[in-house]
Formats: structure tokens, sequence, C-alpha cells
């Protein structure tokens, strides 16, 4: 699996969605979910993918005619990575979050 | 799924790249066919499509990781166009060499020839050019002697004592 270099806020964004359910996810879903463009999140499910990040799969659905839906999951070390990158995330939108509004208690 | 919207996503998979214009095609249409089942439009499937092919195509797409390595590879897997940019290179390394080495000379050739054509004469050595028809005419400043001004705006002409060297020759 190799790094990501460049994690951008939609990358996380994905990276959640995913994490979010233990089953594979429909790419479709991950757009519906992510409330980002279509052109946005395509690109990083390929790259997750060329990067060893995530996997894809063919939804087997024989009462679904046509075309098949692409379903993603984490490989082992995706997930983990993932994990890592969101919380630290978290952890730096907590500390550069605005400190509430409050009095100073000098006594 | 509207006619236009098929439309841009057919030309979104043709211009993906062939290894993977069969993958794309069935996941975006099955997309396509199944975004208003999620309340989405299926317009904006096709069109993310497109601009996923033109990003994966563009040249501002740096390849990374196992592609990176792929394209360096298939690069330095090609002797023949390796042998063939390095002839280039080399031709036109060549070529301007030439071609600075014989202006150089022929630079040299024509100062040469513009010191020739005063240097062995009696007096200073004076400059001139060769595209012009009749020589320099040659003044020895060591033997001038200022006799006097004139003054541009009257014309009146105003003696002027020599020096005391050059009166003495």
């Amino acid at each position: 699996m190799e790094p990501i270099r460049r994690v951008t806020v939609s990358t996380v964004d994905v990276l959640k969605v995913m994490l979010g359910g233990s089953d594979p996810v429909w790419g479709l879903l991950i757009i519906k979910e992510t409330q980002r463009p279509a052109g946005t999140i395509y690109p990083i499910l390929e790259r997750l993918e060329r990067q060893s990040w995530i996997t894809s799969e063919w939804e087997d659905d024989p009462a679904r005619t046509g075309p098949r839906r692409r379903l993603y999951r984490f490989t082992a070390e995706g997930a983990t990575a993932a994990r890592a990158i969101c919380a630290s995330y978290e952890a730096r939108n907590r500390d550069s979050a605005p400190a509430s509004a409050g009095k100073l208690a000098t006594s | 799924m509207t006619g236009f919207s098929r439309s841009v996503l057919t030309l979104a998979v043709r211009l993906s790249p062939r290894s993977c214009r069969s993958a794309r095609g069935e996941q975006w249409a099955a997309d396509l066919r199944d975004a208003p089942e999620l309340g989405m439009s299926p317009l904006s499937i096709a069109f993310g499509a497109l601009v996923t092919t033109f990003q994966s195509r563009g040249p501002s797409t740096a390849p990374v990781g196992k592609r990176s390595r792929e394209t360096r590879m298939q690069f330095t897997h090609s002797p023949a166009l390796a042998k063939l940019a390095g002839g280039t290179l080399g031709l036109v390394a060549l070529v301007s060499g030439g071609v600075a080495l014989g202006a150089s000379w022929a630079t040299g050739q024509v100062e040469h020839g513009i010191r020739m054509v005063t240097a062995g004469s009696d007096g200073p050595i004076t400059w001139g050019s060769l595209d012009s028809e009749t020589p320099p005419e040659k003044v020895d400043l060591s033997t001038l002697i200022i006799a006097g001004t004139i003054d541009p705006a009257t014309g009146a002409v105003t003696d002027v004592t020599p020096h005391p060297a050059a009166a003495a020759r």
C-alpha cells in the first residue's frame, strides 16, 4: 500500500463514509453521502484503489439486470491507515477551532 | 436516463484509457441508471464521469506510485526512442556549436581586417567601417592645434592662444 501524498477534505470524507460500515460501499452511495460532485469522488476512488487502500468488485445481484454496480471496500492496511488519517484530521480541526467565548477566572 | 446524459457518458467512456474503458463504462452506466433512485441527477453523474476522464488524461495529473514506476520503466525499456532522442540532441548541440564557432571566427576576421586597414599606415591607428566606400580620414591628435572657437549661434570666431608647447613646435 502506498501512502497518500495529498490528503484533501474530500478524501477524508470518502474515507469516513467507507469507514462507516463493514459492508462494501457502492460508489454512487459515496457520492450521495459525501454530497460532493461525482467528478471529485470518482478520481479519489480510482486513486485509492490504485494505491491499494481499497479494492472494488462487481455487485452480484441476479435480480438486477443491465450494467452492474461497483462496490468498494477497504484493504486491511487501508482501513487502519484511513482510521489514522481521519483521527488526525479530527484532532487538527479541534486544535484549530476557535476557543469558545467565556469569562476568564482570575481568582 | 436522458439521452443527453447518455451521450455525455458515452463520450467520457470513449475518451478514457483503453485499459479501464470497459470497467468505467459499466460502472458509470449503472450509476447513471440508478441516480434517480438516490435522488440524484443523471446529468451530474455523466459530467462527473467526463471530469474524471479529463483528469486522468490530462498532463497535470502526475502518475503516482506504481503507475509512476511503470512510466519510467516504459521509457527506460525503449532503446530505440532513447537513441533517437539522444541523437537528435547531439545533432542540435553539434550544429549550434558549429554556428557559434563560425560566427566567432567571422567576427575575428572582420576585426582583424579593420585593423589591417589602418595599422600599416603612418600616424595613429584609426577605426573605420568596412562598409564605407572611402577609408576614414586620419587625424593625428598629437599635432592638432586649436586656433580658435566658433560660436554656433552667431558664427563669431574667437582666436585662442595656443598652448606654449604647441606654439614651440
